[in-house]
Parts: C-alpha cells; structure tokens; sequence
C-alpha cells in the first residue's frame, strides 16, 4: 500500500518561530495553570452548556485531550528540528497521520495566540477580531495569525484536495450568500459556486 | 506544496459563547406538583460553537474526519456554525456524545454537549 508523503516546505524563519511556540504550549502543559489562562482555556474549552455536568465532563474528557495534545505537539516540534533546507525553504516530509498532527498543532498555536492578543476573545462575543488599533506587538502577533492560516491551507490542500478546491475556487462571502439562498435541503453534491 | 499566500478571515460576529448559553427557565406552574424524571435513553445533543479563529475549510475537513460527513453536509453545517453561531451536529447516546466532544476539542473546534431537549 503507497504511503502519501506530504511535503510541507516553509520559510526558515518561521520553522523558528513555530518551534518556539510550539515549546511554549509545551511549557505550558507541563505546568497547566493554576488558575485561568486565556491559552488554556481556549485549548481545554467548556464541555457542556449546563454547569452541572461541565466539570464531570471535564473530568472524562480532558486528560487524555491533554496527553495526546502533548504527543503530538511534542512530535512535530521534532519534525521541525529535523527539516531539511532546501532551495526553496526549509522542506519537512510529513505521512497522513503526521500532516494531521502538523494541522492540528499549526491551529492550536493559531488559537493560543489569538488568546494572548485578546484574552477575553472566546468568551466575550463583543470582543472584535482582529483587533482595532493594536500595539506593535500584538499587530505582529495578529499578523502570525493570519500566516498560520496560509500555512493551514497548504497541509489541507495537501491532505483533503476536495474542500480545498472548493475554496481555492471561490469567494467565501459568495459561497455564504449563495448556500443560505439555497435553504436547507443543500445536499445534492453541488458546491453551490454558481450564482443564482 | 505551493507557495501561494492565501489567507482566509471569518467575521468576529458570535452571537454568545457556550458557557452563557444555558437556556433560559421555563416557566412553572407552582400549583402542579412536578416530579422530573431524567430519561437515561434521551440522547445527548453535540453542539459546535462559531470561534473568529478556526478557518472555515479546517472547520469543514474537521467535520468530514470526525463525523465522517459528505463534503456538503459538512459544509452546510460549518455555515450554519458560522451563520447562526452554532449548529447541532449530532445527538447520539451518552458515551459517543462525549467521545465526539473529546475528538473535536482535539481539534480545537468550541464545542458541547448537553442532554437533548
């Protein structure tokens, strides 16, 4: 059986900077806070809307989240050390399961920031992203944001060809207005990029 | 891969956030004497919150992996999340409910589960 190699080349700065993140939510999970962190928060979210059951949920579903997040954090901060330079860039040889791992760890560093720039943002829907006027700072965190997102696409390209020709066709915007036109019964195969 | 920039944005629009969404009490008429009766058989409703983070092809890939939905049933439901804020995505026994809960936090989609109304 042919294994799917997925090749995922990056600018050699941001292997740096993506390693050192990925070692901060390792950090992180060393010594889960105390108290509440925007970070942890967002990674380790509310199970249920009833009060009642979230902390039993919690119990059930969180420790093992915790660990596997670990691993795989802790696996492709490997993969980074160990890319290889190349004309193009700093080239990483993923199979499925690791591209998947990549994906994975590439939106949690996403999420992570995002909480730091705007530590109330999944918790108060009056909170804007992203954010009106931010300091030098956080407009480079902002930015980093939406360059992981790039980078997401790329590994989805790469590993779901199917939603990402659908969105590297269209307009979103048009794909929302068009889809809520055409109600509910949206299910006949047809990706809905024609205008009606 | 390519090397082509392309970022996608979602709007910050949410209309709440799960852990508000408690639904609000019903009304009860005092005079009637209630006795409540949890049926252990009702399942339990998986429901997936809007976040201004997640992309909306990651949203789709996650549902499709997960779920193991066609392409537009998990597309129509990522919009109803976007559009509306959240969207039930499925409501199965107990145990498989929280199994889904635990798989999509891994993913790192805002997501909860409560007993069906």
């Amino acid at each position: 059986m042919d294994v799917e190699v997925h090749e995922v080349v990056l600018p050699p700065a941001l292997v740096v900077v993506l390693g050192r993140l990925i070692d901060e939510l390792l950090a992180l999970h060393d010594e889960p806070p105390g108290t509440s962190d925007p970070v942890w928060d967002r990674l380790y979210p509310v199970t249920s809307s009833a009060t009642a059951d979230d902390a039993e949920i919690r119990e059930l579903v969180h420790p093992d989240l915790v660990t596997s997040r670990r691993e795989a954090l802790t696996a492709i901060a490997g993969h980074l050390e160990t890319s290889v330079d190349s004309a193009d860039g700093a080239v990483i040889l993923l199979d499925d399961e690791q591209a998947v791992q990549f994906l994975g760890a590439v939106n949690d560093v996403r999420l992570a920031l995002a909480a730091r720039v705007q530590p109330a943002l999944f918790r108060d829907p009056d909170v804007e992203w992203p954010p009106a006027a931010p300091s030098r700072r956080r407009a480079a965190m902002v930015e980093l944001v939406d360059h992981l997102a790039w980078l997401q696409e790329q590994v989805l390209a790469s590993l779901d060809a199917e939603t990402h020709a659908h969105y590297d066709a269209v307009d979103h915007d048009k794909v929302q207005d068009s889809d809520a036109r055409a109600g509910d019964d949206h299910d006949d195969g047809h990706d809905g990029e024609d205008t009606r | 891969m390519g090397t082509r920039h392309r970022v996608v944005r979602r709007p910050a629009r949410r209309p709440w956030h799960p852990a508000a969404s408690a639904p609000a009490s019903p009304d009860v008429d005092e005079d009637v004497d209630v006795e409540t009766v949890v049926d252990p058989a009702r399942p339990w409703d998986v429901i997936v919150w809007d976040d201004p983070i997640n992309l909306m092809s990651y949203v789709v890939w996650v549902f499709k992996r997960v779920f193991h939905f066609s392409e537009p049933v998990a597309r129509k439901l990522m919009l109803e999340v976007h559009e509306q804020g959240r969207a039930l995505v499925a409501s199965e026994p107990r145990e498989q409910a929280e199994m889904y809960l635990q798989q999509l936090h891994g993913y790192g989609l805002q997501a909860t589960i409560q007993r069906a109304e």
